[in-house]
């Protein structure tokens, strides 16, 4: 069954019967997918699914899903967090009530782009199995035909079996000839090219990327083609229509699943001399590969890495080559099945590198600081044996702050935590630990940090508030409010408590709802601060307690022209415009009547026009 | 001919905008060939119509053509002098460029009739004729001035286009912006140019007032609420919000796109971005470049250009207005809220500009974010169903707003905030969204014993907790990992998946682990629970009779089922209820 027709024909159907919400969905949202708008896929599948259940029509909640995982997976490469949801499709769409929507079969295709993300080499038999059971149940005249074989092709090519890969397109062509499926162009032509380019015709790929005129494709397509287009100009050496054809890292940014073939294009024009192998070509493959990693696609992740230790090393960034192995080393240990074909000829390239770093390099005497963090990194790890020594404090703050905003979390943590251990009393653990705890809180693991904490145990003077610090900090950092109140409380009730905690812990009394109590402790912590510091705090929440005598005080150490006492404060000021801060484009005029109060003059200034419209 | 011009142009009408096309580049050409001619002459296009005879005109006091120029470019298609006049001085305002804009002439008129003089032989003038466009005739004609003068006769169907106001608003709707003065009858069309073009217009309120009205003039269908100035290298023109409400996609953008003067179309709404449902422009280019039917635009460079140039201006008229102009950027939030937050969404700038403005759809009504933290202790709780569920019960209970994520855009502008700004995000009905609801308790052994052996049944895990409100005792919650596990890996799902799939497909759910497929939260914060643990056997044993019906009771979970029969529950319920009256 035509997919589209019924597609149409669905349409039509919610039309009459008024969901016309949802049928414009159902309208927009596979050229949303096509077209990489990714945030607009998620706004509007959150609305259309609930739309679709109300309309009691399972079929389109197929539809929905299967949508919404082709822009997850096939272009965003969500595959950690889309599993589950590829399987529940799959189980939905096995149901009697959806096995006859022919969006159902693509529910197969979701979970096995799942895999291949994942995964690719190590499911090439469990997706090559899938792709042929799927294609025994269809024909040539099905829309998912396509889908289906360049899955197929793609399992061939993860498998490292390319001549078989290009002889099925051959096959999926010649039955679409036969079926008098005809289309704008060849049919897979992006399979047929990354098939040659692994046999190493570039020529012909070329000649083949230039027959591509898909635009139901939309970009997402188009963007897969000019990214092929100059790798192939490139390794063929025509150098300007490579480095014109590759396209800005910033431009697809968002669409992680280009970031592969971005990369190996970026290889082939530094290895064409197009363009220059420096820092920041490093730093965007960072990028790129630790988002492949967060999203769980761990052999690209792999790949990613290997291309980077390549890179590196090629532009004698030694130290950043090391690191980048590391990851590599991390990620294939990740691999389903390391020994598979696919996966040998990138186990050979790390291999490679690793030869070519062979023994540590030579000792160089500084750890200094510089601009370029890669150069500052390099230098770093001339100077210092950051895998094994113990560093000093400087030479800690240097490693610690390199790996950091490299990127490299894993190895800051590493470092910070073994220089704990090192650490020959408590007293030099004390830093060490704040900062393994800080990078904890950073990459999220906001618990560990707090464990990491209070193993410094009891503390006295400023250690102590430096462990308090450093606890607030990760509870803010986390943003839970009861658990960072009932750590400033208890910090509170120390008679030593500074006043930065006693106002912070005011804020938070604010903003949980407690006034009296905020104020409470905004006086107490005015009373230790320069005067103004903390005035403005206890004037605002006086007032709205009506504590006159208060505001009074803490206006007149704010310089206001104000008398103490008890009386409620009701003077001239001057106009003033109010802003009201659950709706901040409302402005009044009023009287200023006291340090933060005023009295409304006018519900609309006198020139201004009201509109149909303008009051929620 | 007169099929090929019919096939090319979408509508009849476009044959005025091409004759004063035709009559402007001719004045152009004079210009560049002819300077001191053009400089006397009276330089400018008439257009005029008789509805009584069902003709109209269009004069010019351009080049004029010589009979061989006739016959080369009115007799021949795809041949128009322009196109060569134009590869030769490329600074000049020439507008045509394929040479077959006189073929709409044919498409509506019985009769044509051309006449004309050439500057280049100024004492002969001709008339070229044609009927149907299928022959024609090109004979000497009597003395007239310099230029040309083209009268249609038009075919009956066609016969409204000389109607003064159907003409009228052509021309004011085509040729407003010409550079040329245009003349209908009396009326000067073109008197003001484009405010981007008026060098008179310097003063600011001025030329506010002027976009805003050239707004209302082409946002007939979405009027404007305010206007945003487009100043760029490949385009200027002007952006309008519009005054009408949009909800999350409604897409009512368009552009109608000026090309030298003349309006191409309105086609173009790729030209603003995607997420601007709620805008439209008015647009004038030098480099934007036709297609044949010069209804529609190539899709090249400057194309790109000219939409990066209306995206930058968009948003930074936004950021404007929400700067300087309260009362407006107030209104624009009323009206587009559901949109703007989903641009928010689109590019990072509208986000950090709307991240504290925009509304979100809760519980307690359409919401600021800050407004909803306030109220919820730092945290964004988002409810990804339609109602029900112990959600509902648990939050009311709270007094705490739940997102409503099924609406549009809500779910990932609340990611994205707590992604970018802070709070944290609970997703309700998720296993990390339990989590963050529902603080675990580690209890002696002994307490947990009981607890299991009072509110646990088959199928059933009880996890002691504790949560807000004390009221509530116990929530049920299914774990639909487990539920999933089991759909899959029964029997029945062998029947309907196929066996490839469904091998990868268990792949996955084989990491699940065996454990109950529903949870049971005890509330340890409960004084009835507290109660019951302190409590001896006999007086604990009269207690969770009466409570324990309740698990039931409040197990709806929002799916069509409740997940107990609720009537057994209450009938255990009114029986232990009995029992304790007695005793």
């Amino acid at each position: 069954m035509d997919i589209w027709r019924w597609l149409t024909e669905a349409q039509r159907g919610l039309m009459r019967r008024g969901h016309v919400r949802l049928a414009r969905a159902l309208d927009e949202l596979p050229s949303l997918v096509v077209d990489e708008e990714h945030d607009a896929v998620d706004a509007l599948v959150a609305e259309a699914l609930p739309l679709a259940r109300a309309a009691d029509n399972p079929w389109l909640e197929v539809f929905i899903r299967h949508w919404e995982l082709q822009s997850r997976v096939l272009n965003r490469e969500r595959v950690k967090d889309s599993l589950p949801l590829a399987v529940e499709l799959l189980e939905l769409s096995s149901r009697p009530e959806t096995k006859d929507c022919p969006q159902s079969v693509c529910a197969t295709q979701d979970l096995a782009s799942c895999y291949a993300t994942l995964d690719g080499p190590g499911y090439v038999s469990e997706r090559l199995a899938v792709a042929r059971e799927t294609l025994a149940r269809i024909d040539p005249t099905w829309p998912c035909y396509l889908c289906i074989s360049s899955e197929l092709v793609d399992a061939l090519l993860d498998g490292g079996r390319a001549e078989e890969a290009l002889a099925e397109v051959g096959r999926v062509r010649a039955s679409l000839l036969e079926r008098d499926q005809r289309q704008t162009c060849p049919a897979l032509i992006r399979p047929r090219v990354d098939a040659l380019f692994a046999l190493g015709r570039f020529e012909e790929a070329l000649m083949e990327l230039e027959q591509w005129d898909e635009p139901a494709s939309g970009s997402s397509g188009e963007m897969a083609i000019r990214l092929r287009k100059a790798r192939a100009h490139a390794a063929l050496g025509q150098l300007t229509e490579a480095k014109n054809s590759l396209p800005d890292p910033g431009s697809i940014s968002k669409t992680p699943s280009h970031y592969s073939a971005w990369i190996r294009a970026a290889q082939a024009l530094v290895k064409a001399g197009a363009i220059r192998n420096d820092a920041d070509l490093g730093a965007v493959l960072r990028d790129m590969r630790a988002a492949q990693e967060q999203n769980g696609a761990w052999f690209l992740a792999f790949e990613s890495a290997a291309v980077g230790s390549e890179l590196a090393l090629g532009r004698g960034a030694r130290a950043t080559a090391r690191l980048e192995l590391r990851q590599a080393q991390r990620l294939f240990a990740e691999l389903r099945a390391p020994g598979a074909p696919g996966v040998a000829s990138w186990v050979a390239r790390v291999d490679a590198v690793r030869s070519a770093l062979g023994e540590p390099d030579p000792r160089r005497p500084s750890v200094d600081q510089d601009s370029d963090v890669e150069a500052m990194w390099e230098r770093a790890a001339a100077a210092v044996d950051w895998e094994t020594e113990a560093l000093s404090d400087d030479a800690l703050e240097v490693v610690l702050g390199c790996l950091e905003q490299m990127g490299y979390l894993k190895e800051a943590e590493e470092v910070a935590e073994r220089a704990v251990n090192v650490a020959a009393s408590p007293e030099q653990a004390l830093k060490p630990r704040l900062r393994w705890a800080e990078l904890l809180s950073r990459g999220g693991d906001a618990e560990r940090a707090l464990r990491v904490l209070a193993e410094l145990g009891e503390l006295e003077g400023e250690e102590f508030w430096l462990r308090a610090r450093a606890e607030v900090d990760v509870l803010r950092r986390l943003g839970d409010d009861q658990r960072l109140r009932t750590r400033l409380v208890a910090l509170c009730e120390r008679a030593d408590a500074p006043p930065g905690a006693v106002l912070l812990l005011s804020e938070l009394e604010q903003r949980l709802g407690d006034t009296a109590r905020a104020l409470q402790l905004a006086l107490r912590a005015s009373e230790a601060l320069p005067r103004g510091e903390a005035d403005w705090k206890v004037v605002e929440l006086a007032t709205e307690l009506g504590a006159w005598t208060e505001v009074r005080r803490a206006a007149n150490r704010l310089g206001m022209p104000v008398e103490l006492g008890d009386a409620p404060i009701e003077e001239e000021w001057g106009l003033v415009q109010v802003v009201f801060p659950d709706d901040p484009q409302r402005r009044l005029v009023a009287l200023r009547t006291g340090p933060v109060t005023a009295r409304v003059l006018e519900l609309s200034g006198p020139t201004a026009d009201t509109e149909h419209g303008d009051d929620p | 001919m007169r099929v090929l011009g019919e096939h090319l142009y979408s509508s009849p009408s476009v044959a005025v905008r091409e004759l004063v096309q035709n009559a402007h580049d001719s004045i152009e050409r004079r210009r560049i060939e002819d300077p001191e001619g053009w400089a006397s002459a009276e330089r400018c296009i008439r257009v005029e119509c008789d509805p009584e005879r069902g003709r109209i005109s269009i004069e010019d006091s351009g080049a004029g053509l010589t009979r061989e120029e006739i016959v080369e470019y009115l007799a021949t298609v795809g041949t128009g002098y322009t196109r060569r006049l134009r590869d030769a001085s490329a600074d000049a305002g020439l507008i045509g460029y394929f040479g077959l804009g006189f073929l709409t002439a044919f498409v509506v008129a019985e009769r044509t009739e051309v006449w004309t003089c050439s500057y280049q032989d100024a004492a002969q003038a001709f008339l070229f004729h044609s009927k149907n466009g299928q022959q024609y005739g090109v004979e000497a004609a009597e003395a007239r001035p310099v230029g040309t003068r083209v009268t249609l006769e038009l075919r009956e169907r066609f016969r409204e286009l000389s109607q003064a106001h159907v003409l009228g608003s052509l021309v004011r709707r085509y040729c407003g912006f010409l550079r040329y003065p245009v003349w209908i009858h009396e009326e000067h069309v073109n008197q003001h140019p484009p405010p981007w073009r008026d060098t008179q217009l310097t003063n600011p309120i001025r030329r506010k007032r002027a976009l805003l009205e050239l707004a209302e003039r082409f946002g007939i269908a979405f009027e404007p609420l305010c206007a945003i100035e487009v100043d760029g290298e490949a385009c200027k023109g002007v952006i309008w919000i519009h005054a009408g409400s949009t909800y999350g996609t409604s897409d009512h953008r368009d552009v109608h796109v000026f090309i030298r003067g003349m309006l191409i179309g309105n086609e173009d709404r790729e030209l603003l971005p995607s997420w601007a449902g709620f805008a439209s422009a008015v647009i004038e280019s030098e480099g934007l470049h036709p297609t044949a039917s010069r209804e529609a635009l190539q899709k090249d460079g400057v194309y790109e250009q000219v939409k990066a140039e209306l995206r930058e201006a968009l948003i930074e008229g936004l950021g404007r207005i929400a700067e300087q102009e309260a009362a407006t950027w107030r209104r624009v939030l009323l009206r587009h809220n559901e949109a703007l937050l989903g641009s928010a969404l689109s590019d990072s700038r509208l986000f950090d500009l709307l991240a504290e403005e925009v509304t979100l759809p809760t519980s307690h009504g359409d919401l600021r974010v800050k407004h909803i933290l306030e109220k919820s202790q730092g945290k964004l709780h988002v409810s990804q169903t339609e109602s029900g569920g112990f959600e509902e019960l648990l939050f009311r209970a709270l007094g705490v707003p739940v997102v409503h994520g099924i609406r549009f855009a809500a779910l990932p502008f609340c990611k994205a905030y707590t992604d970018r700004v802070r709070g944290r995000l609970v997703l309700l009905g998720t296993g990390k969204g339990d989590s963050e609801l529902f603080q675990r308790v580690e209890l002696a052994d002994a307490e947990r014993r009981k607890l299991e052996q009072w509110f646990g049944r088959e199928d059933v895990a009880v996890t002691p907790c504790r949560f807000a409100p004390k009221e509530l005792p116990f929530v049920l919650v299914p774990d639909r990992e487990v539920q999933l596990k089991r759909r899959i890996e029964s029997d029945r799902a062998d029947a309907r998946i196929s066996s490839a799939v469904l091998g990868l497909a268990r792949q996955f759910t084989a990491q699940v682990g065996s454990r109950p497929s529903l949870k049971l939260y005890v509330n340890c914060d409960c004084p009835a629970i507290e109660r019951l643990l302190d409590a001896t056997p006999e007086r604990a044993e009269r207690g969770v009779r009466l409570l324990a019906p309740l698990v039931s009771l409040l197990s709806e979970t929002g799916e069509e089922t409740r997940l107990f029969d609720v009537e057994t529950a209450l009938r255990d319920f009114c029986a232990a209820l009995c029992e304790t009256l007695e005793a």
